[in-house]
Formats: structure tokens, sequence, C-alpha cells
């Protein structure tokens, strides 16, 4: 058994090394403000320059899109899927970038997505927009989506493949951002329980990584339990309960993953236990707890906002469709923290408790059109219509 | 004037839990007989085969197969040994090449060719079915006795020096059984060994060279060809020693009451036996007995509503009305008024996971029903004390499951459920299983008081004796239908025997022709 | 083979309803558009679909075998063999294809022996030793490997390209077929629809039925080897979870192929067309462009077609014993 670890580790460590070789290229090319987004970030991320440097479809505009979701079950994905249905698409129709959007799901199968990707590609789409996948299996089949001049970008998530374009926000820094406000907040000592979302998944272990990291640095916290909400309300508050139900001891704050804080937050509602704080990711429900409640906390932050992350992805594609030329392979976004006035201005004083929406930045607010041009060689306005 | 000893078996024991299947086994055959192994229900025959073939391994003793000891089905076909079991074993989605061929090869390597087998077997089942069979269809769209004659030309087909025959003729009609005999003639001047196990006592007088007979596990005589007769057989079979202790009177004291309260007409037991009508007279106990698998069975099913018979039409009286109503379903039984009890407690008697109390009232609640469907439960104390205490059933509380008690007193608590029912006629199938003697008489008393009282009894037994100093008429099954009614001084135990082997009346040893009328 | 096969056809009525499925899914993707039926297409229909050919090959002679010992460790046991090859083989600079290959076809065979030897001698039923086979691989591939990565070897790289349709992963297919259709020629195949048709009967016939099990179970086994090694370049890495949803898949391919679950009744070619009539199933699907209830359709539809399918193949099934 000790030995299959070694062997565990050692391959890990390997990929490890490679990732860090390949830092060098692309991310020197952005200036240094951006450079600073990149420094915490998990090692599994490939960060090199891009292959799409000096790309031009094959075609267009308008173009055709395919957009292979791996799954399809949960209002995040919702979420994401009515910002490309009922907003993007639109405006991208108006202005004659893109024709119509494929949209597939592969309920969380491998094979059944790799089918549908070869499909798009063979059907001839213009580019394939995917979600939060595995992180190598798709690796050959986004090599045979850029031998057919068929970029492949992926949002909310990475991919190894060196021919795919990845955007994020930098999951790994939020976690660590997220467990510095809340050690500030509790004064530097305490008892702190440990929310994580779905163990296994590269966006959970980069968060866990950051924030262990962070709270690290504080000799008189102490980590006095960890469970995994799987990113779903439900789920979160049942574990969360069991905890309080079987640990008295004293919880002086609780740090989880966005998109399962409001669970969290009425397990600790129910406990009747005295509230601490809680670090929030933008659900629109726990947002009206502490609009009701002001003194709570004093910031929360945009994790991954699903409108805004396919948002930025889509202004990536458009981008790299019409020639810009993407200097590297992933798009790293910081964590933003937002105030509470920033949360009496989107949602309303008599708001929802159970509100299944996400608070998320302003249009404009996530990937600025000002800050997405240093990340291109020939930047210009995507969104300019053509004549 | 032997030949070499081909099969030998001495101080054979051989027991399945409590049950001593065979006690004390002694049997010798020889090269070139018909050797006959007879017995009742029950007093051994099958497991003797089944040990001589390597399936079952015995408890004591010792079996020699030609020379050596036999550890498996694949070591008796090695040594020369084929055995025709009583359950037609087929693979139903193969061709009939294969089931005839299979076992005979290695793992990866056929050991024949193909094309000679072929035709070997191609001349062999037309010669056994009496015409041509496509050897290439699945066995499973063939009718019932080509499927037979395909596990009797599996066996004959491996030219064994050894053949054991286990009431494998049971589905042949009497031409298939001719040409059977022929087969089996001609494997017997080859040299073989055949041995059969039967219940056709006719069968093996016109074929057998030497009989072993067999009674409660253990060997008690053989007969030689010249000796073997009806008489010898049934006088060897039978106990005279058991009768005397077992003495018992639950005879009908006064006359049965005027009227059949249940009647079936132009009845068929399965798709291919001759029809037959059947009467129940009110106040009678009627007795049904038979070998296994004449049709009993299937009868007292039939007229309870449990399965459905083949053919004709099962009326019971109604007791409001006095008409005669069709029975059909199990619902239309039940409310017909007639409660089934099963010997075979563990698949159609009691729920093992309830208490006592369920287990006996469960047939009533659909009565007792408050609105809502609530179970009246205080309303049901009364019946269930008066049943326990009526049937002197052994219990502790009524609450206890059905399976902390015996197997006597559990059989008691359905007969209790039959009770509570208030039915008119009980039909109990071999309700006496695997019950001691105390218990039967209790049950004899009840049901006679029963019967007195005007109700109706179908009593299924397979053991002869119980129906001595105690039913009002013995209804014989054979060959899947009613074969002869016995009262009277008929009702003993050599009459009885003679009627389910299928004798006719005076004794004769010409095969049987009536059987297949 | 080749008469085999339509005598097979013309004789076995199991096989009329996933052929003729197979027919219709054809047509109906044909007029969706003929992305299928050039040189990539193929090529990439014969990647993405050999892993669940090969499982339902892999179950198949298990199955047949009878005592409804539906091999649920299969998909597991692919993730097993694919998460040590990524990790213990490769992990360690172990790349010869000789190896490879080896271990996969070995670790297999190895695994459905030990299964094979537990179900006959410790007498537990096939359901419950595989179930357990399942849960504890499921286990053990997250201890081998946390979450997807490494990187398959070099020579297997191209495997996954699916751009030509005479690919090694069309080879490893060819392989199963050829293996399978050597093993029809033996005894053994008889020796196997007979033990699961009724294993009393060969038995008490002198078959020696548990002989016959365990090379069910090694054959299935060594079939599994391949499906790992087809999966692998798929996927070109290793991951530990997804192995699991193959045993599922399998088992539905295998029952649409006209296979009984208890026994006897089955083949290569019937699970063959299970298979591919699950991957156009799915294929035909996604030329469907469902927009935002996309999820919910397709996962309703694909269970509607198998849940029909599945009727009409028991239908008519029940006929053919009644008559």
């Amino acid at each position: 058994m000790m030995e299959m670890l070694k062997w565990t580790l050692r391959t890990l460590t390997a990929v490890g090394v490679l990732t860090t070789v390949a830092h060098a290229d692309g991310v020197d090319q952005l200036p240094a403000s951006e450079q600073e987004i990149y420094k915490i970030v998990d090692p599994q991320i490939p960060l090199g320059a891009s292959a799409y440097k000096d790309f031009k479809p094959k075609k267009g505009p308008p173009w055709k899109i395919g957009y292979a979701s791996s799954y399809a079950g949960n209002t995040w994905r919702a979420a994401a899927l009515d910002a490309v249905m009922n907003d993007l698409l639109p405006r991208s129709k108006k202005a004659g970038l893109v024709s119509d959007v494929v949209v597939t799901q592969s309920d969380l199968k491998d094979a059944v997505q790799i089918q549908q990707m070869r499909q798009m590609v063979d059907d001839g789409v213009d580019a394939i927009i995917i979600c939060c996948s595995n992180v190598t299996a798709l690796n050959q089949t986004i090599e045979y989506a850029y031998n057919h001049g068929v970029p492949v970008f992926s949002f909310s998530g990475y991919v190894t493949s060196p021919y795919a374009i990845n955007g994020a926000a930098n999951h790994a820094q939020g976690g660590a951002q997220m467990a510095e406000w809340l050690a500030k907040k509790i004064n530097g000592k305490g008892n702190v329980l440990l929310v994580s979302g779905i163990p296994g998944f590269a966006s959970s272990d980069s968060f866990d990584k950051g924030a262990k990291e962070a709270l690290a640095k504080y000799p008189d916290i102490t980590v006095v339990g960890e469970v995994a909400g799987k990113w779903t309300d439900q789920v979160a508050q049942v574990e969360v309960q069991k905890f309080l139900a079987t640990n008295p001891a004293q919880i002086d704050g609780i740090l989880t993953q966005g998109a399962q804080e409001n669970g969290v937050l009425n397990a600790m509602l129910q406990s009747g236990r005295p509230m601490v704080p809680i670090t929030l990711g933008g659900e629109a429900s726990a947002a009206c707890y502490w609009r009701k409640n002001p003194d709570w906390v004093d910031a929360s932050f945009h994790i991954w906002p699903p409108r805004r992350e396919m948002q930025q992805m889509w202004e990536i594609m458009l981008r790299t469709l019409e020639g810009q030329g993407p200097k590297v392979q992933t798009f790293l976004r910081p964590v933003l923290p937002y105030t509470i006035e920033e949360v009496r201005a989107a949602i309303p004083e008599n708001c929802d408790l159970n509100s299944t929406d996400f608070v998320e930045p302003k249009a404009d607010g996530w990937f600025p059109a000002a800050v997405a041009d240093q990340y291109f060689e020939r930047p210009a306005d995507p969104w300019k219509p053509v004549k | 004037m032997h030949n070499e000893s081909t099969i030998r078996m001495v101080d054979v024991a051989k027991s399945f839990g409590e049950t001593k299947a065979l006690r004390k086994c002694d049997f010798e055959a020889y090269a070139g007989e018909v050797h006959a192994i007879v017995g009742e229900n029950g007093s051994g025959k099958s497991t003797m085969a089944k040990i001589m073939s390597g399936v079952l391994h015995p408890d004591a003793g010792k079996v020699t197969i030609l020379g050596e000891q036999i550890t498996s089905p694949v070591d008796a076909k090695r040594v020369g040994l084929a055995t025709i079991f009583q359950e037609v074993l087929v693979a139903e989605e193969a061709s009939v090449f294969d089931n005839l061929f299979v076992g005979r090869d290695g793992i990866f390597c056929s050991e024949g060719n193909t094309d000679d087998r072929w035709r070997e077997a191609e001349t062999i089942l037309a010669r056994l079915v009496g015409k041509p069979v496509d050897l290439n269809e699945v066995v499973g769209r063939l009718p019932l006795s080509i499927k037979q004659w395909i596990v009797i030309a599996r066996a004959i087909l491996r030219r064994p020096k050894v053949l054991i025959l286990d009431e494998s003729s049971a589905a042949l009609d009497l031409d298939s059984t001719i040409r059977l005999h022929e087969e089996i003639d001609r494997m017997r001047a080859s040299g073989a060994t055949i041995l059969i196990v039967t219940h056709r006592i006719a069968e093996l007088v016109r074929i057998a060279d030497r009989a072993t007979i067999l009674r409660d596990g253990v060997t008690v005589g053989v007969l030689e060809k010249h000796d073997i007769t009806e008489a010898n057989l049934l006088a060897m079979m039978t106990h005279s020693d058991r009768r005397a202790s077992e003495a018992k009177d639950y005879a009908s004291k006064g006359g049965a009451g005027a009227g059949a309260i249940l009647t079936a007409r132009n009845l068929a037991t399965h798709r291919t036996a001759a029809v037959f009508d059947f009467d129940l007279p009110q106040g009678a106990i009627v007795g049904v007995a038979g070998l296994d698998g004449q049709g009993q069975d299937a009868f007292v099913r039939a007229v309870a509503g449990i399965a459905q018979p083949f053919g004709g039409d099962v009326q019971v009286r109604c007791a409001d009305t006095g008409k005669m109503t069709s029975v059909g379903t199990l619902d239309e039984a039940a409310r017909a008024g007639i409660s089934y009890v099963s010997g075979d407690r563990k698949r159609e008697g009691i729920f093992p996971q309830q208490s006592i109390f369920e287990n006996l009232a469960i047939g009533v609640y659909r009565k007792n029903m408050g609105p809502l469907g609530v179970i009246r439960k205080p309303s049901l104390k009364p019946m269930f004390k008066r049943e326990v205490d009526r049937l002197r059933i052994k219990i502790g509380s009524p609450s206890n499951k059905i399976t902390s008690l015996s197997g006597g007193n559990q059989q008691k608590v359905l007969i209790g459920r039959a009770f509570a029912n208030d039915p008119q006629v009980i039909v109990l199938n071999d309700p006496a299983r695997g019950v001691d003697l105390g218990t039967k008489r209790d049950l004899y008393r009840e049901l006679r008081i029963f019967a007195d009282k005007g109700g109706s009894v179908i009593y299924l037994s397979s053991e002869i004796e119980e129906f001595i100093g105690f039913a009002d008429r013995v209804d014989v099954f054979f060959a899947g239908r009613l074969f002869r009614s016995l009262s009277g001084g008929d009702i003993a135990e050599e009459p009885i025997l003679a009627a389910m082997f299928g004798q006719s009346r005076n004794t004769s040893v010409e095969f049987d022709l009536e059987r297949t009328a | 083979m080749s008469s085999n096969a339509i005598r097979q056809l013309a004789r076995d009525r199991s096989l009329f309803v996933p052929a003729g499925l197979f027919i219709v899914l054809l047509a109906a993707v044909a007029t969706r558009g003929h992305g299928l039926f050039t040189m990539n297409g193929i090529a990439g229909a014969i990647l993405v679909a050999t892993p669940l050919i090969l499982t339902a090959l892999a179950i198949t002679p298990i199955v047949m075998a009878g005592r409804g010992a539906v091999d649920l460790s299969v998909g597991p046991l692919m993730g097993f063999i694919n998460v040590t090859l990524i990790t213990w083989l490769v992990g360690n600079g172990v790349t010869n294809p000789v190896a490879v290959i080896g271990w996969a076809i070995g670790l297999g065979a190895a695994f459905q022996l030990i299964q094979a030897l537990v179900i006959i001698y410790v007498r537990v039923a096939p359901i419950i030793v595989t179930l357990s086979g399942f849960l504890v691989l499921s286990g053990i591939n997250l201890m081998v490997m946390s979450r997807p990565g490494g990187v398959a070897p070099d020579w297997m790289l191209s495997w996954g390209a699916g751009t030509s349709v005479f690919s090694p992963v069309l080879f490893l297919l060819l392989v199963a077929y050829v293996v399978w259709a050597g093993l029809r020629r033996t005894m053994f195949y008889r020796n196997l629809r007979m033990t699961g048709s009724d294993e009393r009967m060969a038995y008490t016939s002198g078959v020696p039925v548990d002989t016959v099990r365990i090379i069910a179970h090694v054959v299935g086994g060594a079939f599994t080897g391949l499906a790992a090694l087809s999966y692998t370049s798929l996927i070109s890495s290793g991951d530990p979870t997804q192995g699991s949803t193959y045993t599922l898949q399998a088992v539905t391919a295998l029952v649409l192929g006209g296979a009984s679950l208890s026994g006897g009744r089955g083949g290569a070619l019937g699970s063959t067309l299970g298979a591919i009539n699950m991957f156009l199933i799915s294929y035909l699907l996604s030329t469907f462009n469902f927009g935002t209830v996309s999820g919910f359709v397709t996962q309703m539809a694909f269970g509607l077609i198998l849940v029909g399918s599945l009727l009409v193949n028991v239908f008519v099934i029940c006929r053919r014993a009644a008559a």
C-alpha cells in the first residue's frame, strides 16, 4: 500500500513540475498588474502561451458555436446556459457575429462528451465551449478539433490540453483571499470549520489548497473540521448540521466555498448557536440574509459567478475568432470582493431568503474590456458589428 | 449364472438434515440384466439412483461402479454410466443436437466427428420418437414428450455400460413405452446393466430380470425374475407391522348427508390427461391418494382454486341459496367457503416473520374490518382463543413469531386459520407431513367433528395408513386422473396401494392397457 | 464465422430486435446529416464506441454462464486497469507496449479469476460478489489516483486521434472478435451455453461446470483488459471515476442485444449490436438542438428509446417462449 502511495505521489509531482516549466512563456507577456493574479495558482493549471496567437477562423463571421456541457442538473449550470441563450446569443446575432449555438450535455459521461464534441467538429461548428469537464480526458478530442481549425474554450475549470483556452477565476487565490478575510474578521484566532465543494474536482481542490495555505499563516487559528457540501445548499446544510450536532466545541468562523453558503447559514441558524462570520460567494439567498443583518459581515466575494464567467469566455471566444491573438492559454480572474452597498443595489429590501439566483458583478465588472485588451496581441472591441 | 458385477453398494446411508433417506442400503447388479428398484414414496429410490450417478455423496458405506468409486457426474461419464433423471433436464435455448451431446466432450476439444454424430443421433431419435426430429430445432419449441425422448436419447447415445432410468417413462404413452422397452432389450443384449427405478409394477414385471425392494431407506429383499409378481412386490413394500400400532377410529358414525356439496365435471389435471368426474358429499371425508405426480396434487389445487385445471368445471353449492356456482379462482373459492391447508408450510403456509396471532387471523381480517379498513383486533381475540383451545395448540404468547413453534403446532395454526373462516369445505394437501402422531390424532378428531356438523373434507395424503379408520372414501389417482374410488372394507393398505400402482381390480399381471384410455 | 453469424441471425429471433433497431437508427442518423458517414465520422465512432462494445463483450460470457451472474464489477475493473496502467506503469517509466498490454489483459483476467473462485468455492451469489468487486474497486481507484490526470504512453497517444478507420483501437476490437470466434468453434462455447441454460442438466450430464464458469470469467476479464486499453487511448490519461459509469451501460447494451440475464442466451453479435445501438441513440440525440432544456430532453429521450426497445425485446422473446 505504501508503495502504491509513493507511486501516486511521484506521478503527481511529475505533472506539477511540467506545468511550472511551461509557466515562463505565456504569462510573462502580461502586464505586471495581471501577473499578480497568477502568483498563487494550482500547479496543474497550464500557463503556457496560447496556440491561437496567429489563429484565423476557417470562415465567417457569422460563426456557429457548439456548447458541450458535461451536466445540466443544477442552478449554476442553468444560469450559465441562460446567459448564452438569452443574452450573449441574441446580442451576437444582432451584431452578425454568431449564427447559431448548438447545445449538448453528456450527463457526466466523458465518452459521450467526446462523441458530441467530435460530432460538432464534423458538423462544421467554428468554436466549441465546454464547461468544467474532466481535466485530461478530452485532450485528444481537443487536439482533433484544433487540427480541424476549431478552437475549444473551457470555462470555469481548466483542461490540460495545450490546444484549449481556459477561462476562470483563480480558485486557489480565491480560497486564500476568503481565508485571509475570515482570519482577520475573527482577529487571527479561534476555531474554523471548513466546508469543501466536491473533493477530487479541480476547482474544489484548488480552493481548499489556497485556503489552507492562507490559514496556516495564523498559528492561533485551528481548523476543527472539514465537511463536503458538494456545491449544493441542501447537502451543505445537512453536513454542517451533522458536524455541529456532534462537535460541541465553539466555532468562531466558517470558511465555505461558493454556491452552497446559504445551506451553511441555515444550519447555523437552526443550531441555535450565536451567528459567526461565514464566507459568502454570491448566492442571492445568503446575500438577502446579509441585507437584513448588515452588521453580520463586511465583505462578500464573487468566486464563480455563472453569467459573468460565461460572458468572459464568450468574449475571449469572439476575440479569438476575430483573430485578435490570445497571449496566454489560461485567463485567470481575481476573486472580487463586494460590499453590502452592491448587494443593496442588486436585490430589493423584500428579497427572497430562498432565492436560487446569484448576485453577479456588473456586466463590465468581471472582465473589463480595458483589462481584456492586455491579454491579446491585436486587441479590438469584440462586439463591433460586422459590416 | 450371473455375469460380472457392475454395481455394488454396501451399507450405504444418506441423510438430508433430519430426514434419513437411506438407512442401510445394499445392492448389487450385473452386466446384461435389467434390474428394477421398487419402493413406496419416500423409500429412498431416487436417492439411491443419485448416489450411483455421483450427484449425491453417501454419508456412510461404499459404492463401486464398474470397479471404481464415483464422486461426480464427470467421473460417472468416464466409467461409462449414464442416468436419465426424473426431471426432464434440457437446455431450452439450445438446439436438439447440442442437447443430445451435452457433456460428451472436453472443455475445448470435441471428442467425436460432428457428421457421424449427426447421423447417429438422427437414427436413434427417429427410432425412439417414431418419426424424424429436426436436430437444429430449439428444444424450447418442442412438446414435452419429445423433450423426454431427448433426455433418454442423450443417455442411450453414450452407449453406456450402466444405464439408470429414474422414473423416466412417466411422461411417455403406451407406444412410446413399448419403443423404450425395445431399446432396453437391445442394450441388455449388448451386455449393459439397466437399472429401472419405477412406480409402475406392471411395467417392471414385464421387463425386469431382477428387482430390489426398498422400504424406509432399507433394502428389504431381492426378487429373481420368476418371483417378480405383484403380490410379492406389494407384500415386501408394505408395513404389515405398522398397521396394528397406529389403529385408530375416527370413521363416520352416521351416514354422509344428502347431496354433493362440490362437483367436478370433465376435469383434466394436465394437457394430455384423460378427463374425469368427482363428487364430494356433504359431511364426508374423502381421502385422495396417488404416487408422486399422478395428478392428485393438481386436482386438490384445482378444487381449492389455487391453480387452474387444464379443463373442466368445479361447482360448489352456495350455502345461502343452495344453488351450484362455478369456482375458478382463489377469490371465488374463498367466497364459496373453501379453505385450503398446505402441508408445504414453508412455501404455501406460514408467514415466517409474523406472529402466531397474525398467522392464524390473517384469513379473517377482511370480515373484521371497520371503517377505513381498520382491523378490529379485539373482536378477533375470542376466535383466536377458541381455535387455540380446540386444536390444543401449545403456544407461549400469541405475539411470538410462528417460527418459535414446532412443525406440528405450526400446522395446527394453519388448520386453525382454515377453521376460522367457517368454511363449507376444507381441502388439505398432505397436512400431516412431518407431524407427530399426537398432532395427527387431534387433527383427525377435529376434522371428524367438522364433518359431523355438516362440513366436507378433501384430504390428500402421501401416507396410506392415514386414511384407514378415518376417511369415508379414498379416491386414488393414477396417470393424471381419478383411477378408482374405494370405500368400506376396501380402505385398507393393499387395495389402495394396488390402485396407486394402477392395477386392475382382479390383480392381473397383464400390462395395463386401461391406463391409456 | 460469417456463415455461423448468418445462421445465428436466422435462427435466433432474439437478434431481430437489435438488428431492426440498428437499421432504424442508422437511417435516422442518415437523415440528420452525413457526419457519421465520413472517414472521420466512422473513425470517431469506432474510437468512442469501442470501450462500450468491449465491456459489453466482457460481461457476455459471464452472463451466459447463468446463475444471474451479471458482472457489475466490469466498469470499475476497467477503471482500475486504466489508473494502474497510468500511475504504476507509465508513472514509473514502464511504457513498453508488451508490458502495458500484458498488464491490462493479465490484470483483468486475474481479477475475474479471483471473482470466479469466490463465486464457486465460497458459494456466494454472483451478484453479491461482483457488487462487492464494484464497490471495492471504485474505492481503490480513487486511492491509486485521486483525480483525473497522468498521460498515456507516447505510442498510445496517436491511438486516440480517431482520424483513421484502421486504427489500433479497431485492431483491439478485431482481436476480441477473433478470440470469440475461436472460442465459438471449440466445445467450450457449447458447454457454456448448456451451463447457462440449465446448470443442473449440464452438471448431471458430465459437463465440468465449475471449470466452464472459471474460463468464462477469465475470458471476460481479458476482454475487460482490451476495453481498458481502448478506453485509455480514448481519454489518453487516467480517470478514477469514469469507469464505474460503464457497468450500467454495458448491462444495458447486453440486454438491448437480446441476451438473457438469467443465462444461456446471448452472444458477441447481440452485445455488439446493443452497444452500437446505444452509441447511435446518443449520436442521434446530439444532432438535435434542444437549447436550454437539452439536459432533460436528451435524458428523457434516451430513457424512452431504451425502455421501448427493451419492451419490444421482451415482448418478442415472450411470444417465442409461448409459441
